[in-house]
């Protein structure tokens, strides 16, 4: 992807403003992510990566 | 990774096969459902000529003059989202712009609902935004694009920003990469500014299209073609005083159809976007000129800021009438078709600025080149002495999203 996240912002602004995908669901904590993420199969979650253990595949990294 | 930068984000879009909502609703919770967000521009602008104006497209009564001005591309949009399950979604957006009756009363520019059976496939209904070109539907969402503004030469003369109607859009894997059809009709709610005090309804004209999309690594193509109908006569007869239309029915536009063809195509590979879009439009009137159009930009990122340079060119052909009226209403006629004249290209060059996560402020200059009869793209008086087609335009956007 090699995008930064401001890039990333403005595309999914291009989407949710455009009608094309709902808003990103934002979880209450990093655990409620984690949860999500192994109930739902086919998921993605942007979290930190110390929480992304071996039932994770990492798919992109964002760098500081 | 700096701790909070970044918030605690899913993406919505799943990956997984149906399955029951039941497992979703339990662990989004319901404060999940809902959501509200805006977009919004602060732009300011002005020209180095008081006539014609310029604006930002033609759906605007006036536009820029030597003074500094916020109307053309000031937007404040608000979008509530309701998730009622998994499948289905219902979307609700206005939005507040400079519009054709010079007022910035809010619009309904969204109202839809949204039945999506599998990531595959879905459908809306109810007021849509307009797909006619490329990123057209996110046109006035200011944060989500490069330069301050849509290429005036490329976009200027789509003065459709909605439809009641519904659409339809499929994906399916073709070779290395995705396949993405759209088709959508529906009947226009708009009106659009013909001259300065003077609207056009555009009520009740008929809309359909579609494009198709191929995106695979790097590259995005597109092919589009988009058509209406009008369904109310342009007020010409206004303009002239009295009903010119009656005396040459060439000039009418009832019933006519106007086409929309168009191509792209995307580069976009980290920090280097390419851009490139050509279009065609075609008139059955006599009214209106046929045109095409055309633009390319080029940015690279460079850390926060964006550097961008871009070229735009749109020409019409002239009109010609089968059974002219015999003079002076020849002449007369004449000068009103080739009020649709354009013939002009536009370089121009800017700056996109990421301050903050969901902030960004942009600069940029436009300089028109363009023959004195040139007039099609701009308000005001296209009449001027020493009107020579040629403008600068600077301009000033600060965009952001809540």
């Amino acid at each position: 992807m090699n995008k930064d996240l401001t890039e990333i912002d403005a595309y999914w602004a291009r989407l949710v403003f455009s009608g094309k995908t709902p808003p990103l669901r934002q979880a209450d904590t990093p655990k409620a992510v984690v949860q999500w993420l192994t109930h739902q199969r086919g998921a993605i979650g942007y979290m930190e990566r110390a929480q992304a253990d071996p039932r994770f595949n990492i798919v992109f990294s964002l760098e500081p | 990774m700096k701790s909070g930068f970044i918030p605690w984000l899913l993406l919505a879009m799943s990956l997984a096969p149906a399955r029951p909502a039941s497992a979703t609703e339990h662990d989004a919770g319901a404060n999940n459902r809902f959501a509200l967000q805006g977009f919004g521009t602060l732009g300011i602008a002005r020209a180095d000529a008081d006539d014609p104006q310029f604006v930002r497209d033609l759906t605007q009564p006036d536009g820029l003059t030597t003074e500094w001005s916020g109307k053309i591309d000031s937007v404040l949009g608000i979008q509530a989202n309701y998730r009622f399950s998994d499948a289905w979604e219902g979307v609700l957006q206005a939005i507040s712009r400079y519009r054709h009756d010079g007022s910035f009363q809010p619009e309904l520019s969204w109202a839809f609902l949204r039945y999506d059976p599998s990531p595959s496939l879905g459908f809306r209904a109810g007021r849509l935004g307009t797909e006619f070109y490329m990123l057209a539907d996110s046109r006035q969402v200011g944060y989500s694009n490069l330069t301050v503004r849509p290429p005036v030469d490329y976009f200027g003369s789509v003065v459709f920003s909605f439809i009641d109607g519904l659409d339809v859009y499929a994906t399916t894997p073709v070779g290395d990469g995705l396949l993405r059809g759209k088709v959508f009709a529906g009947f226009s709610p708009e009106k659009t500014a013909f001259t300065d005090g003077i609207s056009w309804d555009l009520t009740g004209s008929r809309m359909v299209g579609g494009h198709l999309d191929y995106l695979s690594g790097p590259w995005q193509f597109r092919l589009g073609h988009a058509r209406i109908r009008f369904n109310k006569e342009a007020p010409l007869s206004s303009l002239a005083g009295f009903d010119i239309v009656a005396m040459e029915p060439e000039l009418s536009v009832v019933d006519t159809w106007t086409q929309f063809n168009s191509l792209g195509a995307v580069y976009d590979d980290g920090p280097l976007q390419v851009q490139l879009m050509l279009s065609e439009t075609k008139h059955e009137t006599a009214s209106y000129e046929d045109t095409r159009a055309g633009y390319l930009i080029g940015s690279y990122r460079l850390g926060h800021v964006t550097p961008y340079l871009g070229y735009s060119r749109s020409k019409s052909s002239r009109s010609v009438l089968d059974t002219p009226l015999p003079e002076p209403l020849g002449s007369f006629t004449s000068q009103l078709t080739s009020a649709t004249h354009t013939d002009q290209h536009t370089w121009f060059l800017g700056a996109r600025w990421d301050v903050r996560q969901n902030l960004a402020l942009k600069a940029q200059v436009d300089r028109v080149e363009g023959r004195a009869n040139s007039v099609f793209l701009y308000r005001g008086d296209n009449t001027v002495p020493g009107w020579n087609g040629r403008m600068t335009v600077f301009s000033l956007a600060l965009d952001f999203i809540f």
